[in-house]
């Protein structure tokens, strides 16, 4: 089975440095495309390969790339912005990929960049990845150094700086308009879409943001083409992808695994099954903003299409995992918290309405709840709809209480019945 | 373009460049919202406005938008009352109440909160929260604005306000999610010249009018007025609120054209002269000795009966004040009373506005290229300067075209761009606020500025020579000129869009002028204060609202000591008051009817708004009781309001349009000033007497002095205050538009100069004769109000 994207990676061991990600092929993409193929021809190849988003939205990867105007339409600076600012409760992928193999990311960016002819490119950087941030720093330096950036790169007339940027800890940086304003020095709350970054993005200017394991999926989908890409995936899906566990399994960590594996194969062959003593309970499958699915439900294949079917989201293919011993209203709470604390506070229904939920969950957890708050809960869940607020992320945190509220409606009215949790 | 859709079932046509929220109240439909601001656009955040739209006939599912987020389709239909639209409204305001403070009946704002009609509005009514409020600490803004934070709804209007709008950056938005906060990082006197916006762009109770406090009194307690603010020659239209003959506070008055929806603080606090140490309010005799105003009448009588008087005028004065003392003294007797450095430049600005009319301060607001020439209009003119900074602020509606970016979407558009703005050069001889935004800044001596603008309406001509400026101003469609100062450097302002229109180019000009009615009075008379020293010597002179020391203590002193008898009305104390044999008081702009004429020549009618027990008259009709004493035959062919505007327009026509300018009412239909429920009448006087009380007698005005006639809603352009059923706040205003945003409804204005002679007619220099003693960005009344005082402690302490 290939693993195109970890296969320079080897578990506590330090990346390979430019020499040695050469030695093993490394650039060979970019020696063979900048310069020498026409950008239209990479980007035709991407749109090809069927690449989705991997920040967790899934949207085709050609597709906003064609939506960037050329630069006869619109002179200037271009951007490529890369989202490096993993901050997804349970989602470790990137972390991987950023300390894992440097030099891929930055020869993704500059296939990237070149097939929509940006010229500045920023990677924007949780900042508590202080490990990354050094390691990229350090690669981008070595690319400079040997001429794969900068002005004129290998004397093809392309010109590409690109700029590390290290996150000020904010979670709703990872949403891409809010990452843009935090960029220009402004406030990191979302801006309204239309108009797309595409459109006017970073400065004003025509921009593409991308997810780092998206950026990392291009070298290869380059050097070997749309369909050696499409192939590797399984069950009508493309591609590998970093698939991730958490939780009470025998061995948590990041797998990367063709897309479409099913995920009950990810838990039980990969993650060694649960750990001795539990059960599983639910499962969340992609980070805190997706919804819980039943035990019963694990042999769905992990692509971005069959959990769109299903009502739910793929997200960052990161799964938590609950087990029989814990309370899910205690995890519940516990992630209201996270999002109530992260609300940027520009719209009203999340700002107000998430430390809402937030209490009262609090309230159900400690036996200091009421029948009447499980309707409120689901009125407030109501408000905070998708398209209902400014941005995705409250539609996101409701994500896990919707599903939490029709599957765990015995415990929930079992708190409230006892006045305290049954688990402690 | 006009698209027809459909709202609750009602086909109406809609501008295709607004919003649906615009669109839905343009149509009169009720739909709550917060961020929203026609001013200010849409954003996005509060999330209030939902309705249900379906896109076409087909569309049978429908789905909610954010109304002032959504572009208007042909054949949209729209449901406000749709349930689920409904439902998630009313859970929205739920959420933002949810640390909303239960203090209304102790908050200013109660009786008059947006928040509190758009609640009302979506039927919200019981509580469900029960957790722990957030709180906030206030911070102590400085003598104009106090601030409430537990009260703040996260709008985030006021810092789009402050910011974006206004240009401030010592006021924004901290911390995120529901600890956001809305202040300056430490307490300290709000620096903007428009910080009192914040009082009525905020939807509740944050930012509170600091001195209305202090007199505090429900709005349906208050009589409401309309006015004209007398603090510059901008002339911003406010409502003034009484109560027991005291002024009370000023808010906006809505005029699309002029103030828009803002005005300066100077406007905002600096009536507080009225009821200042420095009021006037009986009159006495050289010697102290106080006088009834009926004795100090009879005495002005006994000074008119001499057979030479001279008269000085003011140009704060009405001018049906100016033009009564003028009757009375006889035209070759009257004198404007002010410096030779003003009576030259008015003059000029006069003559140039003539030939070339104009510019309108929304003319300024949606011009695309602008020169600033000779002082800070912030100083001078500060609601001007607040619409040349939207100019060079607005991305330019091509580039927001390209990005598909609807006008009114301003997050979007505010993120647009960031170099292409509409050019600003600002030639002035101090440092000025507009510099921040200028594309150059060029500071030269006042003589320089003159000759600079000499070489700049050259090189439009001639196109070899290189000017930034030349280039930048040629390539505009509506660029502005905006001149100030000496008489040489207005007509050399005026030559550069002389210049420009015999390019082709439609260039505007605006002259800043000194005072409230520097050109009303203009129009009367001319003639300096140096003018008058002559013929006053051993005759009697009476001063009108006019404190001659201030124009040239040397003139002055030098009159004052050879004339016979000093006769000063006026309604402050000042220092020519001083010196007079005799000093009547008068009513101020607040107590009075009266016309001013701003410096775009537009003819403003005021009205009297304060109603006290034993209260000065208003100098016209004082002069014409005194005239009528002193039987001065021309004082009773004027013996009303309006006998007297017919009078001034027979002879002066060209102020025939103050009549225009000055709707006529029969009694019974009169909009009432009080409103209904005002309340406590009876006891606010029942320490004197029981009964009722009379209402105020005044017919000289076309509105009522009592509580009865058509309601406020129904009236026709001229309103008291803006106020309509389930809308009892400042955004009232909406239900008054034809349009959002636009004129309101019914409203005729009267502009002088509106026939320009001359286009291609350069103005011959002339050499600028009177020394500049003018004390720049200092207005004599406002600068006795204890709000302005302590604005200026704070400041010069901090």
């Amino acid at each position: 089975m290939e693993r195109p994207l970890t296969k320079n990676i080897i578990a506590n061991q330090e990346p390979y440095d430019l020499a040695a990600y050469q030695a093993v092929g490394g650039y060979q993409a970019v020696l063979q495309t900048i310069g020498r193929i026409d950008p239209t021809k990479v980007l035709e190849i991407v749109v090809d390969s069927g690449l989705g988003g991997c920040g967790g939205g899934g949207f085709p990867t050609g597709r906003k790339w064609q939506a960037m105007p050329s630069r006869e339409e619109r002179p200037g600076t271009h951007y490529f912005i890369v989202n490096a600012d993993e901050m997804e409760p349970g989602t470790f992928k990137d972390r991987l990929l950023l300390e894992g193999d440097p030099h891929q990311l930055i020869e993704g960016i500059i296939l990237s960049a070149y097939a929509v002819q940006a010229d500045h490119s920023y990677i924007f950087i949780r900042g508590e990845y202080h490990r990354a941030i050094t390691l990229i720093e350090h690669a981008v330096s070595e690319a400079e150094a040997a001429g794969l950036l900068g002005l004129n790169i290998l004397g093809s007339g392309y010109n590409l700086v690109i700029h590390v940027h290290g996150g000020a800890g904010r979670y709703i940086c990872g949403e891409e308009t809010a990452l843009l304003n935090s960029l220009e020095g402004r406030r990191a709350v979302p801006r309204s879409k239309p108009p797309l970054p595409m459109t006017s993005g970073l400065f004003g200017a025509p921009t593409v943001v991308n997810n780092v394991e998206t950026v990392c999926n291009i070298p290869h989908i380059i050097a070997n083409g749309a369909d050696w890409y499409r192939n590797l995936g399984q069950n009508g899906a493309v591609g590998t992808k970093i698939f991730g566990v958490s939780g009470r399994v025998k061995k948590p960590g990041a797998y990367e695994l063709p897309m479409g594996t099913p995920m009950q194969d990810m838990i039980e062959n990969y993650a060694g099954g649960m750990q001795h003593g539990y059960k599983l309970r639910a499962v969340l499958p992609g980070g805190a903003s997706t919804g819980f699915m039943l035990a019963e439900d694990l042999d769905i294949p992990m692509s971005f299409a069959a959990f769109a079917a299903k009502g739910n989201r793929l997200g960052t293919g990161t799964a938590i995992i609950l087990d029989d011993q814990t309370c899910p209203i205690g995890l519940i709470a516990n992630l209201q918290h996270f999002f109530a604390q992260e609300s940027c506070g520009w719209c009203a229904p999340c700002r107000d309405g998430l430390p809402w939920v937030e209490r009262t969950l609090k309230a159900i957890e400690i036996g200091e709840g009421k029948m009447d708050d499980l309707d409120l809960l689901t009125d407030i869940s109501d408000t905070m709809a998708p398209g209902r607020t400014f941005c995705a992320l409250a539609p996101g945190a409701m994500a896990s209480l919707m599903t939490g509220l029709s599957y765990f409606r015995d415990e929930f009215e079992r708190h409230i019945r006892d006045g305290k949790c049954p688990w402690t | 373009m006009d698209i027809k859709i459909t709202i609750e079932d009602q086909v109406v046509l809609v501008n295709e460049n607004d919003n649906l929220l615009a669109a839905c109240l343009t149509a009169k439909q009720d739909v709550p919202y917060f961020c929203w601001h026609p001013a200010l656009g849409s954003v996005g955040s509060c999330r209030q406005c939902a309705v249900k739209v379906y896109q076409g006939p087909e569309d049978t599912t429908g789905r909610i938008v954010m109304a002032c987020m959504t572009k208007m389709t042909p054949a949209m239909r729209v449901s406000i009352a749709d349930g689920q639209a409904t439902k998630f409204r009313e859970a929205i305001v739920e959420t933002v109440l949810t640390n909303h403070p239960h203090d209304c009946p102790v908050c200013e704002v109660g009786g008059e909160c947006h928040l509190q009609d758009m609640t009302v509005m979506t039927g919200h009514s019981a509580r469900r929260y029960r957790y722990e409020k957030r709180t906030h600490l206030n911070q102590n803004l400085g003598p104009f604005i106090r601030h409430e934070m537990n009260r703040c709804i996260g709008c985030y209007r006021c810092v789009r306000f402050y910011q974006d709008y206004a240009g401030g950056n010592d006021f924004g938005v901290f911390g995120s999610s529901r600890n956001i906060y809305f202040g300056r990082d430490e307490s300290g006197t709000l620096e903007s010249p428009f910080a009192g916006n914040l009082v009525e762009v905020c939807p509740t109770g944050v930012f509170v009018d600091k001195p209305f406090s202090t007199k505090f009194r429900r709005k349906w307690d208050m009589r409401a007025t309309p006015s004209v603010c007398p603090h510059c020659a901008v002339g911003c239209n406010i409502t003034i609120q009484e109560r027991g003959g005291q002024l009370r506070r000023v808010l906006n008055r809505y005029n699309e054209t002029l103030n828009g929806y803002f005005l300066c603080d100077r406007g905002r606090f600096g009536v507080g002269f009225v009821e200042s140490n420095s009021r006037l309010r009986t009159s006495r005799t050289g010697s102290g000795l106080a006088l009834s105003h009926a004795a100090a009448c009879k005495d002005l009588a006994e000074i008119l009966k001499s057979d030479r008087v001279v008269g000085i005028g003011s140009p704060r004065a009405s001018l049906e004040s100016n033009y009564a003392l003028r009757e009375l003294v006889g035209a070759e007797n009257f004198y404007a009373g002010i410096s030779d450095f003003d009576s030259e430049l008015v003059r000029s600005a006069i003559e140039i506005a003539r030939d070339l009319g104009l510019a309108r301060v929304k003319d300024a607001e949606q011009a695309d290229a602008i020169l600033v020439l000779g002082d800070d209009p912030t100083a001078v003119a500060p609601r001007l300067a607040l619409a040349l900074r939207q100019a060079t602020q607005r991305v330019p509606s091509a580039i927001l075209a390209n990005r598909g970016i609807p006008t009114w979407d301003a997050g979007a558009a505010k993120l647009a761009s960031h170099d292409v703005m509409n050019p600003l050069f600002v030639i002035t001889e101090c440092p000025s606020w507009l510099d921040s935004m200028a594309t150059q800044v060029i500071r030269l001596s006042a003589l320089e500025i003159t000759a600079a603008s000499i070489r700049i309406s050259n090189s439009i001509l001639d196109t070899t020579e290189e000017s930034a400026i030349s280039d930048a101003l040629r390539k505009a469609k509506k660029p502005i000129i905006v001149v100030s100062g000496n008489a040489a450097l207005l007509r050399a302002g005026a030559n550069i869009v002389v210049a420009l229109r015999q390019v082709n180019v439609h260039a505007k000009l605006s002259i800043l002028l000194p005072e409230a009615n520097s050109l009303g009075l203009g129009l009367i008379d001319n003639r300096p204060l140096s003018a008058s020293l002559e013929v006053s010597k051993g005759r009697s002179v009476i001063v009108l609202e006019n404190d001659i020391q201030l124009r040239s203590p040397i003139l002055a002193d030098e009159m004052i000591a050879e004339v016979a008898q000093l006769c000063v009305l006026d309604h402050i104390e000042t220092s020519t008051t001083k010196h007079a044999s005799l000093t009547v008081a008068v009513g101020s702009f607040a107590d009075s009817d009266g016309t001013f004429i701003n410096f775009e020549g537009r003819v403003q009618r005021f009205y009297k708004g304060i109603f006290g027990v034993e209260e000065a008259p208003q100098s016209w009709v004082l002069l014409r009781d005194a005239g009528v004493m002193a039987s001065r035959d021309k004082a009773t062919t004027w013996g009303t309001y309006a006998q007297l505007l017919t009078s001034m327009s027979a002879a002066i026509p060209e102020l025939a349009a103050c009549s225009d300018a000055s709707p006529t009412v029969p009694p019974t239909t009169r909009p009432p000033t009080l409103p209904y429920r005002h309340s406590g009448r009876t006891a606010a006087s029942a320490h004197i007497e029981v009964r009722e009380q009379l209402p105020a007698q005044h017919n000289d005005s076309p509105l009522s002095t009592t509580m009865e006639g058509p309601p406020i809603h129904l009236q026709s352009a001229l309103k008291p205050v803006v106020w309509s059923p389930g809308w009892n706040s400042v955004q009232a205003v909406n239900k008054f538009q034809d349009t959002i945003g636009g004129a309101l409804s019914g409203v005729e204005e009267r502009f002088l100069f509106q026939s320009p002679t001359g286009y291609n007619v350069f103005f011959a220099d002339v050499q600028n004769v009177a020394e500049d003693h003018r004390n720049l960005g200092i207005e004599e009344v406002s600068e006795l109000s204890p709000a302005i005082i302590a604005y200026h402690r704070s400041m010069s302490t901090s």
